[in-house]
């Protein structure tokens, strides 16, 4: 059991600056669009949260990628 | 779970379009929704402009409680039935396992005053081995009781999905989110019951899937 938290407290510890970068790249890209929010698409467990999307509504993902690749 | 914190729907809405409302600074929601997961991301266009103005950008947004549909799919039944069995099954092999444990360790018990101290250790070493080979075992039916899960309820997720995406472009909607996930995490909190009359979207999708 106290194995287990280390490794997730590890986990944590390496993810954090990971994922602060993401968060990054996200808050410029939303800049850049002029989008008001961004909707998670699928949830840690895997379940949708959005189970459709027109084709008028923007998927970002690409975008935040290509710039986490210019940072 | 900070998802449940994640929660950004209309406060407000007219009655015929329904228009997104930032409850929360856009940080904030960044913030927490980042730490999540890596994830798909996806963006709801600017959308302050007044109402007046604003009926070109307009985002409906329909949504959809899979779990009320998946009740009530007559496949369902036989899925729960042989995901049952196949529980049972490895509850029975693992009980069988764990009796031949305590068999053991009832032996251990009943010599170890008996028998030499490096007998004693060799012994305890091979115990502790298979109290280890039993609690893999343990955590291998879990694994696979949920691969069984997942493998039995695909089609009919997908059966789900086809027809929310029938449904949605029936009637136009811009997005389906989902009201709860399958572990029970609340999505959508809360929605007012004239967006509820317009915008749930359960029975249709109930109707399309023709039960």
């Amino acid at each position: 059991m106290r194995m287990e938290q280390q490794i997730e407290q590890r986990q944590t510890e390496l993810f954090n600056p990971l994922l602060v970068k993401v968060e990054e790249a996200m808050a410029e890209v939303s800049q850049e669009l002029g989008l008001d929010f961004v909707i998670n698409k699928t949830s840690n467990t895997g379940d949708p949260i959005v189970y459709y999307a027109s084709e008028r509504a923007a998927d970002i993902t690409q975008r935040v990628i290509q710039k986490l690749n210019e940072n | 779970m900070l998802l449940n914190e994640l929660l950004i729907l209309p406060s407000e809405s007219s009655k015929n379009s329904m228009k997104i409302n930032l409850i929360h600074n856009t940080n904030t929601i960044m913030k927490k929704l980042s730490i999540l997961s890596f994830v798909f991301l996806i963006a709801v266009t600017a959308l302050m402009a007044a109402p007046a103005t604003a009926t070109a950008q307009d985002m409906t947004i329909g949504f959809v409680e899979p779990r009320a549909i998946l009740e009530r799919m007559p496949e369902m039944r036989a899925v729960q039935q042989r995901l049952q069995n196949f529980a049972e099954r490895k509850q029975s092999e693992l009980a069988e396992k764990e009796r031949e444990l305590q068999t053991e360790i009832e032996l251990y018990q009943q010599r170890v005053s008996v028998i030499s101290e490096s007998a004693r250790q060799t012994e305890e070493e091979r115990l502790t081995e298979l109290d280890m080979e039993f609690r893999q075992l343990q955590s291998q039916a879990q694994q696979e009781m949920q691969q069984q899960r997942q493998r039995l309820m695909a089609p009919l997720l997908e059966q789900i999905q086809e027809s929310i995406n029938n449904v949605a472009a029936r009637k136009g909607l811009d997005y389906v989110l989902n009201t709860t996930t399958s572990t029970g995490d609340v999505i959508i909190l809360y929605v007012s019951p004239e967006v509820q009359a317009e915008y749930d979207i359960t029975s249709d999708v109930m109707d399309d899937l023709d039960i």
